[in-house]
């Protein structure tokens, strides 16, 4: 600690001692003229989303609209947005510099890290002969704290809304909150750029420049006093790529990672504690329920020390976000080395990584019972603290529907349907196409909720169809 | 019966005999003269009982109404006014207050004899003895629709814990967990207050009202506010439980020698079957219980009950219905609940449709230990109480019974302990890399630790309550 305070003591002598060092500028600053012509440059490329999103509500898929920012990012017509503007999008019309207005759908989107890319209808394009232009994307690993940004969007639906400001942090990290995106996990795997541009509700999606009119990020998250946050545009780019390449015939494009199931916990000051060197290893925290961790020994307050040879080291928090991309990067199905440090003892397990589920499964309505149902994925078992992944769970539920009345609650585990297990939604499915194609009028639901297992009998009523009345 | 109830009755059937006033018939207005005698008589019996809640943070004083139900001074207090929450080594400082008009009121320092929580009563005692006590007898009678009832409850403290009269007409049977009449017409007094029929007897208690506060007066300022005079009177709290349901109590109430056990089978979770589901079971018109879970080790677990059978008679006789299905289970756990531990019973239990039912026979043991009545270390300098890990906190987390650690419950919300996030629920399982086994071990190792070492951080591993683990330090104030 003292040696550690003599170094700051000299560096700053040093400093004082020497006049204000002549650097070039490694970024060019918010002139008058540069914003003026950055915003020219870059506001043709600015588009608004009017979106519909698929969510679920009173046991029902329905739409939910709203409006959100984005940027046009090649000639063909891509655009690149938020996660939480245009993901589970059904419906997304996009409204162009000129005022323009085209159909566009989604063509991939990632909660993880807040990002959704969709596409112009490029057919529409043609034939209307309308023009766009796209943003040139920068680079994001350079962007200073105190750097000039400019960000752009719509604002409460305030179109071409141009607002500036400065980087005021370019590695943030939330840690040790976690933020979510409905239920959707986020901001995992990278730490974002602070930046004290005004950003409101509609900015999001919207691309973040520098002063040389590249996108360095995009728009985010809000928060009050100026504390706003973009998804940096290198992690952008390359989710932009995975989604790209994944979305093939008709399926949405996604973005695939690999999965231990450990919680880390960076080590600062507490590497004597066990009694390692500074900045070594990283702490395991927790170790998921049936996890590819688990299924190799991994323990609570084991020190991970390195994956396949490789040191991982989390010292501060900042650290945690690259150190948990690095695991997320690994191949799926591979088997790896572990290296532990357990007690005084330094251990070596493998593992085999299996792909990242977040907790919220496909999410399917069953309309003659009157309710939605999601797939319960191993996060999810696991945060719940289920006994298996085995079964579906119920979300919302029909008031005056059979669930509803039946006193099923959200939230419960249907395990079996009429005595025949549930393993998944797709089980599920046919069951209750079976039933209704049967039209049966009492099924029999075994249901778990908590440690509470209880049967629960739906009554359906068939409403005579214009078939049966023939 | 004692001797100022027995003044009270042959004066009633002095006056009866004298034709000046008769008793009250099914429904008739009651006269002043029966008002005013039964009041006289009752009151004498009925104190203020306060004790104070000595908590991690301070201190908080609870007065709520007793009534005497032994000539040697043994009071019962609603369970209610003895919160559940309220561990039991931070109740302190019982007294009954005897109040007064014509001079300043008397405290009398008391004893808790315990709770009782086969009939949701609790109980105490004064410390000196060789005082004389007018006691209320409660008699098991015939009560029905129609009839009159009058009662004498408590006023809160501003109205000098005065008495006060209420009366009126049972309108309703509830059953439920408590069975209780409904009174219309009027209503019963307070909770605490006693119920009498039309001949002046003691045939129940007001247990509990929503959204009455069993309180008289309490030290807290937030309650206090919901305690004036006119809120006892005004909220016309209309149930009271009939002595059948509580004379075990006063039967056999407990000491603090002989606090009261429960017993229990290990199912804890049972759901009343609705109509449809027992319709799928061929179950209609028998009440029935489906078995959620079953304790591993537990009397039922030995026994061979399973998840998912059915519980269709106890001892033989069909379930005793309540007003829904939900109520099933919470009147089973009452009627359990009132028989001693080693009473060997017998369920019968529905498997499958058209398969004869299986007697199944458990012998109730002693239910676990519940959090209220653990002993709790308050690690001041850090913030945060610890007590011994209890059944429900290994059961909500699915793990073993045995689980070793200490629960964190309570916390300073400006401490060392909860700035480090540090939350109340969790299971500390090691301090400072050594293995935590229980509160008297943890107690030990936290102190000499703090001596030692009264500046340095402590680390601790805890299991939170989504079954995740933790590691905290916790930084010590400089």
């Amino acid at each position: 600690m003292l040696k550690y305070v003599a170094s700051i003591v000299a560096a700053a002598i040093l400093t004082a001692g020497c006049a204000a060092p002549t650097k070039p500028e490694p970024f060019p600053s918010a002139t008058p003229q540069r914003v003026i012509d950055v915003t020219q440059m870059i506001f043709p490329a600015v588009v608004r989303l009017d979106v519909a999103q698929e969510i679920y509500r009173d046991g029902k898929r329905t739409l939910q609209r709203g409006i959100g920012s984005g940027v046009i990012i090649d000639a063909e017509g891509r655009i690149l947005t938020n996660y939480h503007v245009a993901g589970r999008a059904a419906e997304i019309f996009i409204t162009l510099y000129n005022k323009e207005r085209v159909r566009a759908a989604l063509v991939g989107d990632d909660h993880w890290t807040d990002l959704a890319v969709v596409q112009l209808d490029m057919n529409e394009v043609k034939r209307r002969n309308i023009t766009f232009s796209f943003a040139q994307l920068g680079t994001s690993k350079g962007v200073l704290t105190g750097q000039d940004v400019i960000a752009i969007g719509t604002p409460f639906g305030l179109a071409r809304t141009m607002t500036l400001g400065i980087v005021s942090n370019n590695e943030r990290t939330l840690y040790p909150d976690r933020v979510s995106i409905d239920e959707y996990e986020t901001a995992d795997f990278d730490n974002w750029i602070q930046m004290d541009t005004p950003i409101n509700p509609g900015n999001s999606g919207g691309p973040l420049v520098d002063l040389d009119g590249k996108v360095v990020g995009i728009n985010t998250r809000g928060g009050a006093q100026n504390l706003n946050f973009a998804v940096p545009i290198d992690t952008a780019k390359e989710v932009i790529a995975q989604i790209l390449s994944s979305a093939k015939d008709g399926k949405k494009g996604h973005v695939t990672r690999s999965d231990l199931g450990l919680e880390l916990k960076p080590l600062q000051d507490l590497e004597s504690f066990y009694a390692l060197d500074i900045n070594q290893g990283v702490l395991v925290d927790s170790v998921a329920k049936g996890s590819p961790a688990a299924k190799a020994g991994v323990k609570t307050q084991d020190i991970l020390l390195a994956i396949d040879g490789q040191p991982t080291n989390v010292r501060f928090p900042e650290e945690l976000a690259p150190s948990r991309k690095r695991i997320a990067q690994l191949p799926i199905g591979n088997t790896i080395t572990l290296t532990l440090r357990r007690g005084k003892e330094t251990v070596e397990v493998k593992a085999v990584t299996e792909k990242l589920e977040g907790a919220v499964g496909e999410e399917r309505e069953f309309k003659i019972w009157g309710m939605s149902v999601r797939d319960i994925t191993r996060q999810y078992a696991s945060e719940g603290n289920l006994d298996d992944d085995k079964g579906v769970v119920a979300t919302t539920l029909n008031p005056g529907f059979p669930a509803a009345k039946a006193d099923l609650n959200g939230g419960d585990v249907i395990r079996s349907v009429n005595g025949a297990d549930v393993i998944d939604l797709d089980k599920f499915a046919s069951l209750y196409d079976e039933s209704v194609k049967k039209k049966e009028s009492r099924v029999v639901l075994g249901v778990q909720s908590g440690r509470s297992r209880r049967t629960v009998v739906l009554k359906v009523t068939f409403e005579s169809t214009t078939d049966d009345n023939k | 019966m004692t001797r100022s109830i027995k003044t009270i009755i042959t004066a009633i059937a002095l006056a009866t005999a004298l034709g000046t006033i008769s008793p009250v018939a099914h429904g008739e207005e009651p006269s002043s003269t029966y008002a005013k005698s039964l009041h006289d008589k009752v009151a004498p019996s009925m104190y203020a009982v306060q004790y104070t809640w000595a908590y991690e943070f301070g201190r908080i004083e609870f007065v709520t109404t007793g009534i005497v139900v032994r000539d040697d001074g043994l009071i019962a207090v609603p369970l209610s006014a003895v919160g559940p929450g309220i561990p039991d080594m931070q109740m302190v400082d019982f007294k009954i207050i005897v109040p007064a008009k014509d001079r300043d009121e008397i405290e009398l320092d008391a004893v808790f004899q315990g709770r009782d929580e086969r009939t949701q009563l609790a109980f105490v005692k004064p410390k000196e003895t060789g005082r004389t006590w007018a006691a209320v007898t409660f008699e098991d009678l015939p009560i029905a629709m129609g009839d009159r009832v009058a009662s004498i409850g408590m006023l809160p403290k501003d109205a000098g814990y005065g008495t006060y009269f209420q009366q009126g007409i049972i309108g309703a049977k509830l059953r439920g967990e408590q069975p209780a009449w409904l009174v219309t017409d009027g209503g019963v007094g307070a909770i605490g207050a006693a119920v009498f029929n039309a001949d002046g007897k003691a045939i129940g208690l007001v247990m509990g009202q929503m959204p009455q506060q069993p309180f008289l007066h309490t030290s807290s300022d937030r309650r206090n506010q919901a305690i004036n005079t006119l809120a006892a009177v005004n909220v016309s709290p209309c149930l009271f439980v009939p002595t059948k349901d509580f004379e075990l109590s006063l039967k056999t109430p407990p000491t603090p020698q002989q606090p009261i056990k429960l017993p229990w089978i290990g199912t804890p979770q049972l759901t009343g079957l609705e109509k449809d589901v027992s319709e799928a079971f061929g179950l209609q018109n028998q009440p029935a219980i489906e078995i959620g879970d079953v304790i591993k080790d537990s009397p039922a677990d030995r026994a061979g009950l399973k998840v998912g059978q059915k519980i269709v008679k106890l001892n033989g006789q069909p379930l005793e219905r309540g007003d829904n299905p939900e109520e099933l289970p919470v009147i089973l756990g009452r009627n359990l609940r009132k028989l001693p531990i080693g009473t060997e019973i017998t369920l019968s239990i529905f498997t499958e449709k058209d398969k004869p039912l299986q007697d199944v026979k458990i012998k109730l043991e002693e239910r676990p230990k519940n959090q209220r009545e653990l002993r709790r270390f308050w690690a001041e300098d850090l913030g945060f109480s610890a007590r011994d890990v209890s059944f429900e906190d290994t059961y909500a987390r699915k793990q073993a019974a045995d689980f070793k650690g200490v629960v964190v419950a309570i916390l300073k919300r400006e401490g060392a302990a909860a700035a480090a996030r540090l939350e109340i629920g969790d299971i500390i399982t090691a301090l400072n890399g050594t293995e935590v086994k229980n509160l008297d071990q943890f107690e030990a190792a936290y102190k000499a630790l703090r001596k030692d070492k009264p500046k340095e951080p402590i680390v601790l591993v805890v299991l939170k309550p989504d079954a995740t683990t933790q590691t905290i330090k916790i930084e010590a104030p400089q």
